[in-house]
């Protein structure tokens, strides 16, 4: 009795601190401090915890690129790792942003905790699950040591969604808008039970910057220089198709991933993981098409499609990446407004086509005579006609209703629904090539020629990214879009001095030209700017700094295959050619555009800049350019031009190939 | 707002770059956020209300979607629970134009996903479409109210139809 009345104290004595190590244990778990949790627990043999740790550093877990994968971990330039998540709640460990082998041990300390991670309302075992899921698929977590949590908002949401499938999707090239020429990509999680009308039921996951200015110039410079931050956010595909195809007339590509079930739901998981936190916004780099793939790369580590990219990302580089890795099961097409409304204006006979924009201009009431007097199907597809112009119009005006066109719109579909007949399906054929089978990005010229200053091997590269005269497969729409074009020229027999010159190197190339007719009205407009010659003779190398543009109208000649431009240009220049270093002109310009079958095209086209400032010379170009298509990658140009530079008029005439890479 | 947006800019965003998270919530505080954290039981308000509970402000792309449309999204009514009566709301309040536009025409991807929503069987939307062709004035009417009294016109209608009143609970 005495013994252990004796006994006792030494046994408190030695199990106290066993106790407290529990207890601070507990409470570190408590607090989310998982730095110091890792620590606490450090040559602990029985704790399950150090069993863990000591098991996931054996099997070097940490160096697993599926772990680089789920913490988007990229190597440092000054060695190491640092993740491109910026958000701090996205790590357990203080260090998580650049050490991978102490957010793991981290992370596994944070599975045994219950608090929740900011900002959510969720334990760590269900706001990490992709982690989770991985780490036990591979350590096999003993539930009796540590008890799984509840997840039940994720698994209420995945069992509604019923996700069986992937599909990235690729709204295109905006017409007439600088804000989207690249395009955007999201990934679109496909349900169980839905199909062709209903897919527009399905989520998607888009990544977007969150502009917090609207300013021009902040806006710019912010957007470039990682100045906002871009998360991710689950929008159903209805909201998204209303913003891209109905509101922005674009063109949306659908690329139904090949994957398994398992890629599906860990892809989901960490889309889970993701929301909520952010990222630095890149414009150039880490943009929505990049983070399209590190999304993917939960479970399509392996393919390493993010490695392929040095530098800039582009939408259509992304979706090659994936046709090319074997991961596109099929593509379908989702026309815009603007394409179904052409479409359906081919539909109709020439009176039906008039009735409709007389109806769009006047209204049903004063032309219901001449309505009525049409067969039912007719008359029912001129309506439909007169509302697609009537809301495309309410649409190009503003966001919110215009009250008369609402008030058109209703009249129309009230007259509309007393024809009871049903509508046709309007079928937009799917265009032959699709946007990843294009040309592709960058452009190598190499070629020869002669001007006023002797014969010339013309070498030229661009960086992106398509024009006009570039093949037209995979590219919608009349543009031109170009960053980084460098133009130069050797002469062999060059005099004493300068054998290369540089013509051009261009920083910014935009081209619109939508032709006009008498429904659409968009004005074309360009601007260039970079750094350009401004003498023909070769040894004279002066080069002046640039910004050239101006706004223009486009027609179509008949329903053929021309185009023709007519507009004013206006150019501002910085050099030392030039009287006071600066000039300043401005002056007509024209364009004749025309496509010889599918293979090749021509493009004729002159300006006429009248001096306006101190320096009073003008400066003209007239050029005539073609572009057989050899190959999807490779044409053959001949391009003669008549110039009048600062030192007067030369005529030159080249003979270039351009391969695409 | 998102034209403004796009005149504004003077870069090429490569995505498209949305606005900043608006907290608007129409009307007496009544948004889907609002309704979803009153703890309503069904299938529908849970999905929403799984995603939006990753954050405990109301996610906003339902509020701008309705905040644009000048309409309140969802009643207030909070004992309504049936879960279709949710999603329907949701897709309605988020598509009226378009919805009109299939209602009129007698057909439309819209009017088709409606239907799924509905769970509305194959060989019962042809009634279903022509009911709304025929319904179009009693609907336009009851949109100009709100998306909700276009929800409980589409409910009355297709109770008056045998074909269709089993989809009405």
């Amino acid at each position: 009795m005495w013994m252990i009345s004796a006994l006792l104290p030494v046994l408190l004595m030695v199990a106290a601190p066993a106790m407290t190590k529990a207890e601070g244990l507990a409470e570190l778990l408590t607090e989310g401090d998982y730095d110091a949790a890792v620590e606490e627990v450090r040559g602990e043999q029985d704790r399950y915890l150090a069993e863990l740790i000591e098991r996931a550093l054996r099997l070097r877990l940490d160096e697993d690129p599926r772990w680089h994968a789920l913490l988007h971990y990229r190597k440092g330039w000054f060695g190491g790792y640092v993740s491109e998540v910026d958000g701090e709640n996205f790590f357990t460990s203080r260090r998580g942003k650049t050490d991978p082998q102490q957010e793991l041990l981290t992370t596994l300390a944070s599975f045994f905790s219950t608090r929740p991670v900011p900002p959510s309302i969720h334990n760590p075992q269900c706001r990490f699950l992709a982690r989770y899921t991985w780490l036990d698929q591979r350590l096999g977590f003993d539930p009796e040591r540590l008890p799984e949590q509840s997840c039940d908002p994720y698994r209420v949401f995945y069992e509604a969604v019923e996700p069986i499938g992937l599909t990235v999707v690729f709204p295109s090239t905006h017409p007439n808008s600088p804000s989207s020429m690249f395009g955007h990509t999201l990934v679109r999680v496909d349900s169980r039970g839905h199909s062709g009308a209903s897919r527009m039921l399905d989520y998607t996951i888009n990544y977007a910057a969150e502009a917090d200015t609207h300013d021009g110039v902040a806006y710019a410079i912010k957007g470039l220089a990682g100045g906002f931050y871009g998360r991710f956010r689950i929008v159903p595909y209805h909201v998204k198709l209303r913003e891209y195809a109905q509101m922005e007339n674009r063109d949306i590509w659908e690329y139904r991933l090949k994957v398994s079930q398992e890629t599906v739901d860990f892809v989901l998981m960490h889309a889970w993981e993701l929301l909520g936190t952010q990222f630095d916004y890149y414009f150039f780099t880490e943009n929505c098409s990049y983070h399209v793939l590190t999304l993917l790369e939960a479970d399509l580590y392996e393919y390493d499609m993010v490695g392929e990219f040095h530098g800039w990302v582009l939408p259509t580089d992304t979706l090659r990446a994936l046709a090319r890795n074997g991961l596109v099961d099929h593509v379908d097409y989702y026309p815009s407004d603007y394409r179904a409304i052409v479409a359906r204006r081919e539909r109709l006979g020439e009176a039906e086509r008039q009735l409709a924009r007389a109806i769009y201009r006047d209204g049903p009431e004063v032309h219901a005579p001449r309505l009525a007097a049409l067969p039912v199907d007719e008359g029912a597809a001129t309506l439909d006609m007169a509302y697609d112009y009537v809301r495309y119009r309410r649409i190009e005006v503003s966001d919110v209703m215009s009250p008369e066109l609402t008030k058109r719109e209703k009249e129309l579909l009230i007259a509309r629904s007393r024809l009871r007949v049903a509508s046709p399906p309007l079928e937009v054929p799917q265009p032959g090539v699709r946007p990843d089978q294009g040309h592709d990005t960058a452009r190598f010229t190499v070629g020869l020629g002669g001007d006023g200053s002797g014969a010339f091997i013309k070498l030229g590269w661009r960086g992106v990214y398509h024009d006009w005269l570039d093949p037209a497969d995979g590219y919608a729409g009349n543009f031109a879009l170009e960053f980084g074009r460098l133009d130069l020229r050797y002469y062999p027999d060059g005099l004493a001095a300068k054998h290369l010159k540089l013509d051009r190197l261009h920083l910014i190339n935009l081209d619109n030209f939508e032709p006009v007719d008498d429904f659409f009205h968009r004005i074309s407009w360009h601007v260039t700017t970079g750094v350009e010659s401004v003498y023909n003779a070769a040894e004279k190398g002066d080069l002046s700094f640039m910004v050239r543009g101006g706004p223009g109208l486009t027609y179509r000649l008949g329903h053929g295959p021309t185009l023709a431009y007519v507009g004013l240009d206006g150019e501002f220049a910085y050099g030392g050619a030039f009287r006071g270093d600066y000039y300043f002109g401005a002056g007509p310009a024209l364009a004749l555009k025309k496509n010889l079958g599918d293979a090749w095209r021509l493009e004729v086209s002159g300006r006429y800049l009248a001096g306006l400032a101190r320096d009073p010379r003008d400066r003209a170009v007239l050029a005539a350019e073609q572009s057989l298509r050899l190959g999807t990658d490779v044409t053959l140009n001949v391009g003669l031009g008549r110039k009048r530079g600062l030192d007067g008029w030369t005529t030159e005439g080249s003979v270039w190939l351009n391969v695409y890479y | 707002m998102k034209k403004m947006l796009l005149l504004l800019s003077l870069v090429f965003a490569m995505c498209v770059v949305s606005q900043p998270v608006l907290a608007e919530e129409t009307g007496a505080g009544c948004g889907l956020g609002k309704i979803l954290f009153e703890g309503k039981s069904g299938k529908s308000p849970n999905i929403a209300a799984a995603i939006l509970n990753v954050f405990p402000i109301p996610n906003t792309f339902f509020m701008s979607t309705a905040a644009s449309m000048g309409e309140e999204l969802l009643g207030c009514d909070p004992s309504t629970t049936v879960l279709q009566e949710e999603q329907k709301r949701v897709f309605v309040a988020a598509n009226m134009d378009n919805l009109s536009r299939d209602m009129a025409q007698g057909n439309g991807a819209h009017l088709a996903a409606l239907a799924t929503v509905m769970g509305i069987a194959d060989e019962d939307r042809p009634a279903f479409y022509q009911m709304s062709q025929e319904e179009y004035g009693e609907f336009d009417r009851a949109a100009s109210d709100s998306p909700a009294a276009m929800v409980a016109a589409l409910n009355t209608a297709m109770l008056e139809r045998p074909a269709l009143v089993k989809y009405i609970q």
